[in-house]
């Protein structure tokens, strides 16, 4: 049996966590999910999304999204805002993978032009892009450069070089979030923040060639650079790496070490926080913003380098090529937005921990050129299957503080997958399926396996029914460098 | 049993025994590297010095493997020697030694999961009878 015993269905998607559901809750949890993705959702995820409704200065309702699972202090697949008089701010509500997102980048390539050579490619990618455990960066960067980074972030990147200048555009935040300060951010962080950027990571993290397998809305896709099916995407995943791991890890100390000047009991410890005007809150935003930017970078190394392999193995510029940025969004973040409650706007901090921010048409964030159809949302599927781009909504506006999904979300723990699956079978499996996965390891893609994970048509689809966000263009992968 | 992990949804756990202190610390140190790689396949041959401290057990095993995920990420390598002793002094907890590994080599290594954190979720050290057992969530 799902959890769906202890919610009380709204509509089709729509479900509410009502206030008795766990002593203390100031307001109601709000799901968004199909019923068939609540029996893949742990109790676990509730009793934490049950908790942040009991944190200080909540706005509206804590949501969970049809990607919702058991995290550690905020369920993966959350999002919470607080007001910034009596709120407050917490490091367990971004998480430690901070501003982990996606990027996606469109070609003028088919995926006839690149089927011939679509081994070549992957295997020349998983050389130029370093992945996998511990995974270092291909320059040597000076603490001094990583302070000058995570203020510029991508931008950083692009005037070194790496990248084209309208590039930043397509950036959330432009690529560079203003108000970092890395003398909030402590040595160490630096110290692991300097092997690692311009790579990959692990876990769920990748690079994949995927091929645009169906359009949902024609005018939308093309405004966005989708022009026809078979045309070949690159998409990418990852964040912060050990700089940004280590600021969480730091924060959430100091946050710790603050939790007596909190007039309430922390529910959990994973969820240690500060009120926004304290200085521990100002602090982590101003050390949380140089991960941002750090991420952003990151990101922009790893386009650069795919591009430059494109160039390589096509032999064409990448112009040529058209691969130009169609967006770039943050999963794990806290920002200062202004949203409408009870009918008045206010500025509140969102934090979104495994949700992406869903912009409807005419907020000033988005690009001009996106502007009147509202932000991308880009949306990776797991290892093997699709991936989506949606669309934000002013439903999205007025319900979750413009935020929708950010993934498919785990059903099994990684134990259990490695247990179920063989990495080697998983690889050659998708093989036969036509997806040549080159990974850094045979066990993270064991535990990586699909069938760990739910069916991202169904969440995607949840946000789609729900209006939150709406479906633009699905992609299959057809090529995967695996972290 | 030294250890055992034990599966969360989106990450993984480990609960490690100790018939005191130090082995508790030890098998935790273990624990941590044998989610990253094979230990079996590790020598010993890097050697680095240690010296943590923490306001009470928790806090210094929480402090202990922040401290083994910074030395894997700017050292570059698996450690799985751990020749550590821990003193309380004026109620407050040191641990000091030297820690022996190798440094990552792709061809001999068998390549697990990266170690983003510790998470303080039911983080707990507790002494039940005569043996100390630790319970973890590692952020994967």
């Amino acid at each position: 049996m799902g959890v769906e015993s202890f919610l009380k269905q709204i509509d089709e998607v729509r479900w509410l966590l009502p206030k008795s559901y766990k002593k203390g809750m100031k307001t109601e949890g709000l799901v968004i999910a199909l019923k068939s993705l609540l029996q893949g959702v742990e109790k676990g995820a509730l009793d934490q999304l049950a908790n942040i409704t009991m944190l200080p200065g909540i706005q509206k309702y804590a949501i969970g999204l049809p990607d919702i699972h058991w995290g550690y202090g905020f369920p993966i697949g959350g999002v919470a805002a607080f007001d910034t008089e009596e709120g407050i701010i917490s490091p367990g509500g971004v998480g430690f993978d901070i501003n982990c997102g996606v990027r996606v980048m469109v070609t003028s390539l088919t995926f006839e032009d690149v089927k011939p050579k679509l081994k070549n490619l992957i295997d020349k990618l998983f050389e130029n892009v370093p992945s996998g455990l511990g995974s270092k960066g291909k320059i040597r960067f000076t603490v001094r450069e990583i302070e000058e980074i995570c203020v510029e972030g991508a931008q950083w990147a692009i005037e070194h070089g790496y990248g084209l200048e309208s590039d930043e555009r397509y950036i959330e935040e432009n690529g560079k979030m203003e108000g970092a300060d890395p003398a909030k951010v402590s040595s160490r962080a630096k110290q692991r923040g300097c092997p690692q950027l311009g790579s990959l990571g692990s876990g769920n993290h990748f690079l994949e060639i995927q091929v645009v397998d169906k359009i949902f809305n024609k005018e939308i896709a093309e405004k966005l650079g989708f022009q026809k099916l078979g045309q070949i995407v690159v998409m990418l995943h990852t964040g912060s790496r050990g700089f940004g791991h280590q600021i969480a890890t730091d924060y959430l100390k100091v946050m710790l070490g603050y939790s007596n000047k909190l007039d309430f009991k922390l529910p959990d410890k994973q969820l240690a926080c500060a009120y926004v005007k304290s200085r521990e809150a100002e602090d982590y935003i101003k050390a949380m913003k140089c991960a941002v930017n750090y991420a952003f970078a990151n990101r922009q190394f790893i386009s650069h380098w795919t591009r430059e392999t494109f160039e390589k193995i096509f032999n064409a510029s990448s112009e040529d090529l058209g691969m130009k940025v169609v967006y770039d969004v943050a999963h794990n973040i806290a920002k200062l937005e202004e949203h409408e409650v009870d009918g008045e706007k206010i500025r509140v901090y969102v934090h979104r921990k495994g949700a992406t921010r869903a912009f409807g048409p005419g907020r000033k964030e988005i690009p001009i050129e996106y502007r009147e159809i509202g932000q991308p949302v880009l949306i990776p599927g797991s290892m093997g299957t699709a991936s989506y781009v949606l669309i934000g909504t002013k439903k999205a506006m007025e319900e979750t503080f413009g935020s929708t999904c950010h993934g498919s979300g785990r059903t099994l723990s990684r134990a259990a997958a490695k247990r179920r699956y063989s990495g080697r079978q998983v690889v050659s499996e998708l093989q036969s399926r036509g997806i040549y996965v080159k990974p850094a390891s045979f066990a993270v893609a064991a535990e990586e396996a699909p069938g760990s994970y739910k069916n991202v048509d169904q969440v995607t689809l949840s946000m789609h029914k729900a209006g939150v966000s709406l479906l633009v263009v699905r992609m299959k992968p057809v090529g995967v460098v695996k972290g | 049993m030294n250890y055992e992990y034990f599966g969360h949804t989106a990450d993984v756990g480990f609960r490690a025994y100790g018939k005191n202190l130090t082995q508790l610390f030890i098998n935790s140190g273990k624990a941590l590297f044998g989610v990253m790689t094979n230990l079996s396949k590790v020598g010993t041959e890097t050697e680095t010095k240690i010296e943590i401290e923490g306001d009470n057990v928790e806090d210094l095993l929480y402090n202990w493997l922040n401290e083994l995920i910074y030395l894997f990420e700017t050292l570059n390598c698996f450690f799985k020697d751990f020749q550590i002793e821990i003193k309380r002094r004026k109620g407050k907890y040191f641990l000091k030694g030297v820690i022996r590994g190798e440094k990552v080599n792709l061809k001999k290594h068998e390549i697990g999961n990266e170690v983003k954190a510790i998470t303080y979720h039911n983080f707990k050290v507790e002494k039940t009878g005569q043996k100390y057992v630790a319970n973890v969530l590692l952020d994967i």
